[in-house]
């Protein structure tokens, strides 16, 4: 079985322009990189006016930060952020059936009947999820608070 | 694929850089890196002009162009190392010319500058280099101390195959891709003309056998390096006494001589016509960039730093199988006895000069 790579998430700010994505999306898809998840936004749709992508992969660490620094290349990236899956800066969330129990790390609020919001850290909720198994009502958010 | 050129702002790593974007070698999201060899510049601004300018030119078609003067900023998964200084054009300077081994000296630390940075980033995932610079033995063996030798290839030999090719084929009425031979050797007065590897389309056997004869007038391996020290003596002498229209005069008269001192000689001729070999180097190196692109394995004479095989020690132009980085020597058996033992002759020199010029330094 193939060893599972630890996850990196990348902060990327990007050049309010098109095809920035693009770009970054080449960067990944020509090393053979998969994205588990991917979340970006145009400058009119962030709180500072800043496009942003939010990048969640898997990788070894030295190829992770390689494509860190491929990225940081690019003229539409502007700049270029490689946390750990356990920053506190980060908020992974989903939403979840209830009733389901919280797990370390992990921040339950109840949205309505029967639906709650689940958040932590990328790595406190992928050990949750992994763990308590929770019927997912959607998918996977991942944001950077701050 | 991503490919960095360090000394893009040169002559010849500015013609690699235009004819990778010209020929559409990378896709439009793959990024060529424009690395500055000379932080202390007198041309800051000048990459970023050739970026603007390349983008004007070549807008349907352009990868993502970076220009960067940080050695550590280097990502490309192939590195062209064309930085470093080189002899002047001039022909009036010919006599006072800086020496092979002031050559040397003055780029050492440049070789073990970027050699250094790259590996200090790329530790576990180094790229293919390809050293442009001269001497070129020197900056194989610099980086290959850092990188690995199988990550580590010379021009020289590529370039001087390249020509041994067409002035075969151009003897013959042929086209050069009808012409396969390979130049070993020390990129210099040291190269080792392998005629033993000589294949000509259409000919076999005796036929080829006649042809390669005739083609090599009488000069024989043994006789071949006295010939050419002799005839490059003359060949500076004649540029000296008449800078003006001494390298046409060289060129007309190397135009006599036999295909394997055609290769020697006329890179001099053509560097002191201030034309400089600059599209023959380039087109060699992008000719071999392609082939990398491609993803093909493919059989080069390169400078590569040997260590035992064919009985060859250091970085020496010789036969490899390419595919990605080196993956072998190509086995001597095809060459004679005296092809082999020249070459095991050049390696030890070279191996000697190298440890001149790094602990001279």
């Amino acid at each position: 079985m193939a060893p599972e790579f630890s996850l990196h998430v990348l902060v990327i700010g990007l050049r309010d322009r098109p095809g920035a994505v693009h770009s970054v999306a080449e960067v990944f898809s020509g090393r053979g990189l998969q994205m588990e998840a991917f979340f970006g936004t145009a400058g009119s749709q962030s709180p500072d006016d800043s496009a942003q992508a939010l990048i969640l992969f898997r990788a070894a660490a030295e190829r992770a930060d390689f494509v860190a620094r491929v990225l940081r290349r690019l003229p539409a990236v502007l700049s270029v952020e490689l946390l750990a899956p356990d920053d506190a800066s980060l908020v992974h969330s989903v939403l979840v059936a209830t009733p389901v129990s919280a797990g370390e790390g992990v921040s339950l609020a109840t949205l309505s009947p029967g639906v709650a919001l689940a958040a932590g850290t990328p790595a406190a909720m992928q050990a949750w999820l992994a763990g308590t198994a929770p019927r997912r009502l959607g998918a996977l958010r991942l944001e950077r608070a701050g | 694929m991503d490919i960095s050129v360090i000394g893009a702002s040169g002559g010849c790593g500015r013609e690699v850089v235009t004819r990778l974007v010209a020929d559409g070698v990378l896709g439009r999201r793959e990024l060529l890196q424009l690395v500055g060899g000379n932080p202390a510049s007198s041309r800051p601004c000048y990459l970023h002009g050739l970026r603007a300018d390349l983008q004007d030119a070549c807008a349907e078609n352009i990868p993502e162009l970076d220009v960067t003067d940080n050695p550590d900023d280097i990502i490309g998964d192939v590195v062209v190392m064309a930085a470093g200084a080189t002899f002047p054009t001039d022909a009036r300077q010919v006599g006072s010319l800086k020496s092979r081994d002031d050559l040397a000296r003055a780029n050492v630390a440049l070789f073990e500058q970027f050699a250094a940075a790259v590996a200090r980033n790329r530790r576990g995932h180094p790229p293919l280099v390809i050293v442009l610079s001269n001497p070129v033995e020197l900056g194989v063996e610099i980086f290959s101390r850092h990188l690995g030798r199988e990550n580590v290839i010379g021009m020289g030999a590529f370039s001087d195959s390249q020509r041994f090719r067409w002035e075969i084929a151009s003897q013959l009425g042929l086209s050069r891709q009808r012409v396969h031979a390979s130049m070993a050797g020390e990129h210099g007065l040291g190269m080792v003309p392998l005629w033993s590897t000589v294949r000509i389309h259409g000919l076999r056997g005796e036929e080829l056998a006649a042809t390669v004869a005739r083609l090599r007038g009488g000069l024989a391996l043994a006789g071949f390096h006295s010939r050419l020290r002799s005839e490059h003596a003359a060949l500076i002498a004649g540029m000296m006494a008449d800078p003006v229209n001494g390298p046409v005069r060289a060129l007309d008269h190397i135009a006599t001589l036999p295909p394997d001192l055609r290769v020697a000689l006329k890179p001099f001729a053509v560097h002191y016509s201030q034309a400089k070999t600059i599209s023959a180097t380039a087109n060699a190196t992008v000719d071999l960039v392609k082939a990398l692109c491609e993803g093909r394995a493919v059989e080069v004479c390169v400078q590569y730093r040997h260590e035992g095989e064919s009985g060859l020690v250091g970085p020496v132009g010789n036969r490899v199988i390419l595919e990605g980085n080196v993956r072998r020597v190509v086995p001597a058996d095809d060459l004679t006895d005296e092809e082999l033992a020249l070459l095991r002759a050049c390696g030890e020199q070279c191996q000697r000069k190298i440890g001149e010029w790094i602990h001279g330094a």
